[in-house]
């Protein structure tokens, strides 16, 4: 069994927004839409199942994934939006805590790019032009970009690592999209 | 209070102060739900043709109208970009009367 890979995801969105030479079909512009944000989505999921478990716990890395629910994690993701409030729990134990813009721009990315992939899949009255489909293409590479600066990771083999503070908001983003819903009223 | 009364207004004169202003033709919006049944807000952004205007420079444009709207519009504001041909042909394409069309906040 393996995770889809969000990077393919993304090249795959691309490609289907870019399908037809001339007039694009709306199923190629859908499917781009609604790749973009699994590809996202996917990214986040896999990145926050990584942080909290070990590497050595491999049969938890492929069991974590699936106890991600879509609608908490664009309300996490509210948290940690530009304009988003604090939650007390996190005010009281983070209280120094910055977040950094390119955090928050993963954030109002899958934000909107949830929302796009609704009206892809559903919203079936309403037309998606190229350069819709692009711009939420644009949004998810963005997301890529923006993620990987924050990104917790290990400093071997001479990566950069991002700074300490930046590391413990986004181990806490990845850790309130999957239990924001229980610890938010705490 | 209709919030969408004061919707026209704030889109037009935040357009006067957004940067990169001459690429976009046009701002609409249309009253949406968003999947979880709450009310939200969708704008139509036109722009003069698909390279007008870069990545992050459309991103920079929907932050200035989301903040511009956040004082008269309480709910989620969603954006969708087109070009003026995709605009122009939008709107030959749809015949159904019942859909409801986008309201400029510039024409």
């Amino acid at each position: 069994m393996s995770a889809p890979a969000p990077k393919r995801l993304l090249e795959q969105a691309r490609q289907l927004a870019l399908r037809e030479k001339k007039k694009p079909i709306q199923m190629s512009l859908r499917r781009a839409v609604s790749a973009a944000y699994y590809a996202v989505f996917h990214l986040l999921v896999r990145d926050a199942s990584r942080s909290l478990t070990r590497a050595s716990d491999k049969r938890l890395r492929l069991l974590l994934p699936r106890a991600f629910v879509h609608e908490e994690m664009a309300q996490a993701c509210r948290t940690f939006a530009a304009a988003g409030k604090k939650p007390a729990i996190i005010a009281t134990l983070y209280p120094g805590l910055v977040i950094p813009p390119e955090l928050s721009g993963v954030a109002e990315a899958f934000i909107a790019l949830q929302r796009a992939r609704h009206d892809a899949d559903y919203a079936t009255h309403r037309n998606w032009t190229r350069t819709m489909a692009l711009s939420e293409v644009e949004r998810a590479e963005q997301a890529f970009l923006d993620w990987e600066k924050v990104r917790p990771r290990s400093n071997r083999a001479g990566n950069s690592v991002p700074a300490p503070a930046v590391i413990e908001a986004a181990r806490l983003f990845l850790a309130w999209l999957v239990f924001q819903k229980k610890l938010q009223g705490r | 209070m209709d919030t969408l009364a004061q919707v026209r207004p704030a889109l037009r004169d935040a357009h006067e102060t957004l940067p990169y202003r001459d690429a976009i033709t046009d701002l609409a919006y249309l009253r949406d739900v968003d999947p979880y049944g709450e009310e939200a807000l969708l704008v139509y952004i036109t722009i003069t043709d698909a390279q007008a205007l870069a990545p992050s420079n459309k991103r920079a444009i929907e932050a200035r109208l989301r903040e511009a709207l956040s004082s008269v519009f309480e709910y989620y504001v969603y954006f969708r970009w087109q070009t003026e041909e995709e605009r122009v042909e939008s709107l030959r394409e749809t015949v159904d009367d019942l859909i409801e069309q986008p309201h400029s906040a510039l024409h």
